[in-house]
């Protein structure tokens, strides 16, 4: 028994603000930590 | 069977995120920095054209205040003509700072002063402004354009050292110049294991006519 509904329009839009979601995670937070941790420290 | 598609799953998800980072990192904040950097130079050339009373060359005439597009302020414009630089320098050096733009180090001289002066730039990232700056070598000519002056540096050494290393900017010790440019930026590309300085020399100043 799946747990997503059975239309295939709404698996769509589940799996799209998933990604979404993953995307905005990625790039408001890991991203910009990321950068400045390991990428760009140019001052001394 | 089915464990070896989602591992296989798994390794294309992780792929396609890495593929993300790359596009945040030379896309994505390079144009933020570019927006930014579009209003620095606008308020910049407002400036040079309505001197302030802070500038040498202040005539009485005030620009119209809390016209300025950009929330920092544009301390300078500096040129690097070898690598393409045209970039408005910011004061700070902090991160968010250096988003906008080189950054000029609070603790150093300001252009113009006697002493040294330091400038920090991103390489990667937030439009890279030193990107190229390795290819820089004695001779080359740095210019830094502020509301009182335009100044004209030769580049007299380019060193790397570790990120504790910050007596480079007391300026070059083989230097006998009044007046320095230190820029610093990381190096290699891409990392921040070191930091890549270029030492300068002022070689001449041209202080912007008085307009009456």
């Amino acid at each position: 028994m799946s747990i997503l509904p059975k239309r295939r329009w709404q698996r769509v839009t589940i799996y799209l603000l998933l990604t979404l979601g993953y995307a905005a995670v990625l790039w408001f937070y890991l991203f910009p930590y990321l950068d400045k941790t390991f990428i760009n420290r140019p001052a001394l | 069977m089915k464990a070896l598609r989602t591992t296989g799953n798994v390794f294309i998800f992780l792929g396609l995120s890495i593929l993300f980072f790359v596009l945040y990192e030379l896309v994505g904040t390079s144009l933020v920095t570019k927006a930014r950097q579009h209003d620095l130079q606008a308020d910049f050339q407002a400036e040079l054209e309505s001197p302030s009373p802070l500038n040498p060359a202040f005539t009485g005439k005030l620009p119209i205040a809390g016209n300025t597009r950009s929330a920092v302020r544009a301390l300078a414009r500096i040129k690097i003509p070898k690598i393409g630089v045209n970039a408005i320098v910011v004061e700070g050096v902090t991160l968010e700072r250096l988003a906008y733009g080189p950054g000029h180090y609070p603790q150093t001289k300001l252009f113009g002063e006697k002493g040294v002066t330091g400038v920090a730039g991103h390489r990667t990232g937030w439009g890279a402004p030193f990107f190229n700056l390795d290819r820089l070598g004695r001779g080359d000519v740095v210019i830094v354009e502020t509301t009182a002056a335009t100044y004209t540096y030769k580049v007299t050494d380019t060193i790397v050292v570790s990120p504790s290393h910050s007596e480079v900017l007391d300026g070059n010790p083989k230097s006998k110049a009044v007046q320095q440019l230190v820029l610093t930026t990381c190096t290699p590309k891409f990392t921040a294991r070191n930091r890549l300085i270029v030492f300068t020399d002022l070689v001449k100043t041209v202080p912007r006519a008085v307009k009456k």
